[in-house]
């Protein structure tokens, strides 16, 4: 007797427990049409595996973990939904002690202070290099320090040059305070 | 909704070669922000044009976004707080897009006095360099 | 919506060494535990990091879609029961991700089929309807040349058959598995699977006719 269409389709992906494949399997060996089309399904699976990815690392995968784990250390910008099983808020609770213990030993050995701020996380001024990605291939990325240490550079190498018809628009580059030192000259631009 | 603090995304060309190419509307950098660019190695250059500025309030949980070229959008710097630290400075997710495709991203920590620093594409046989930095 | 999740899911979780060791993650993680967290993110990223890449074709909105999956996923733990394995339940959770961003980028597939339209009685599982590229008499096709052509044809499929081909096909995930995490019914997804590869092959058939 012919299998329904829904057995049929999982016996065609090999979704079968044993005795229920047998069964269809005894059947199908007089459908020698069907027998080929799960060897093709078979094989388009071999092929589109071949060249489209299933497990694929993302790039500057410790990147990747890090700000998911600075994001999941902040408080929620909105509440979570109110889940009906308290769980939620209770780890929240219990994550959120053992991170300010753990900012406040940080902080003690590296010598700042820390105060935490009532409406926001204050993060420890740890003092190294940003994090850096870039999504464009053939493009690298480098982080130095600059002398005197006044600041932090971060070099891109194999970018495409901008066009040389960019023009400086009329409107750009207005003047204001900065950290720098201000000239109010209109001919040139400070910091 | 209250900023955090000011973030200001400048425009320089730096160039060995003549820096007119940069074009008339670009303005020359005061000497102390060439001693600045000139103590690094990745940017120094014999001559420097200021080519925009943008200035921008730092809003948290919101998508901030620079055009120091305005109102072209060839080059944008879009920045999110991520928190403050102890001193006033700030930690930020930041990108840097060009020509409408995002080219890098960071989580830079801004202080007053120690900006961040992109040496990016190259432009008119020169560079562009952006500064990024904390304004009070 | 994440707080439903785990009641969605009514199959038991797969054996094997891997899901053994999910579940002790997955425990720890939901007391809390930020270290454990990050081992299943780490177990777990690449698979979820393919799927949204190959769903959205955009490398740099695929990473950060993959870690709002993995934030989304921390706050729904306490929902999570175990019923189902973790990784369908992440790929549900990837679904949703993925969904929202294309709504908000108003993405259209190109000819996608009106999936109401048919129903699961239609389905004729016996008719030849899988893709296929061994038909080419040109079996030297290089890989890139390949990957090229399926990458061309998948992303001329609607979100919907896109999704099914990809979680079938590409990730191995049986029927039921592919309704749970899409959260749409057997026949539907059998529907879906069925007309996907017939455009594919369709779509492989042509452009390599026009080669």
């Amino acid at each position: 007797m012919k299998p329904g269409d829904e057995i049929l389709a999982l016996w065609l992906e090999g979704e079968l427990d044993g005795p229920q494949q047998a069964e269809v399997d005894a059947w199908a060996a007089a459908h020698p049409e069907l027998l080929a089309e799960r060897e093709a399904i078979s094989l388009w699976k071999v092929d589109l595996r071949g060249v489209i990815a299933a497990d694929q690392q993302p790039p500057f995968p410790d990147f990747f973990n890090s700000r998911i784990e600075q994001a999941l250390r902040q408080p929620a910008q909105t509440q979570p939904r109110q889940n009906p099983a308290s769980q939620i808020r209770s780890w929240w609770r219990n994550l959120a002690v053992p991170a300010l213990a753990a900012g406040m030993a940080l902080c003690f050995w590296l010598g700042t202070e820390f105060r935490p701020a009532p409406a926001a996380v204050t993060v420890v001024a740890l003092k190294e290099p940003p994090a850096v990605y870039t999504p464009l291939s053939g493009v690298t990325v480098e982080v130095v320090s600059t002398a005197g240490n006044d600041g932090t550079v971060i070099v891109l190498e194999g970018l495409a040059a901008m066009p040389d018809s960019l023009e400086v628009p009329e409107t750009s580059g207005i003047p204001g305070e900065s950290s720098f030192k201000l000239v109010t000259n209109p001919d040139t631009v400070t910091f | 909704m209250e900023p955090v603090g000011r973030v200001g995304v400048t425009l320089i060309f730096g160039t060995n070669g003549d820096p007119a190419t940069a074009g008339e509307r670009a303005k020359p950098l005061a000497a102390d922000v060439v001693a600045r660019l000139q103590k690094s190695k990745e940017l120094n250059f014999k001559n420097y044009r200021s080519l925009g500025r943008d200035v921008q309030p730092a809003l948290r949980a919101h998508d901030n976004w620079a055009l120091p070229m305005r109102p072209s959008e060839e080059v944008r710097v879009r920045f999110d707080v991520q928190g403050r630290l102890a001193g006033g400075g700030l930690r930020l997710d930041l990108e840097l897009w060009l020509q409408q495709k995002k080219v890098l991203k960071t989580s830079p920590t801004l202080e007053a006095g120690r900006p961040l620093y992109i040496r990016g594409p190259a432009w008119r046989g020169g560079q562009m360099i952006l500064i990024i930095e904390l304004i009070k | 919506m994440h707080g439903q999740l785990a009641s969605e899911f009514s199959d038991a979780g797969g054996g094997g060494s891997g899901e053994v060791s999910d579940d002790l993650w997955v425990k720890r993680a939901q007391q809390g535990d930020l270290k454990a967290y990050d081992e299943l993110v780490t177990r777990h990223r690449g698979k979820v990091f393919a799927m949204i890449r190959n769903m959205v074709h955009n490398e740099a909105d695929a990473w950060d879609l993959s870690q709002d999956v993995f934030i989304k996923a921390w706050h729904a733990l306490g929902g999570f029961e175990g019923k189902a394995k973790f990784s369908t339940w992440l790929f549900r959770i990837s679904h949703n991700v993925v969904y929202d961003w294309l709504r908000k980028r108003k993405i259209q597939g190109e000819g996608e089929l009106n999936d109401e339209i048919f129903n699961s009685s239609r389905i004729d599982p016996s008719s030849m309807t899988t893709p296929s590229v061994a038909d080419r008499p040109d079996h030297a096709l290089a890989h890139d040349e390949l990957r090229r052509k399926i990458e061309r044809a998948l992303a001329h499929l609607s979100p919907d058959h896109r999704e099914v081909v990809l979680l079938k096909d590409v990730q191995g995930f049986a029927y039921k598995e592919i309704a749970d995490a899409t959260g749409c019914s057997l026949g539907t997804v059998m529907s879906r699977l069925y007309y996907a590869r017939q455009k594919l092959q369709t779509l492989l058939k042509d452009e390599y006719e026009a080669r």
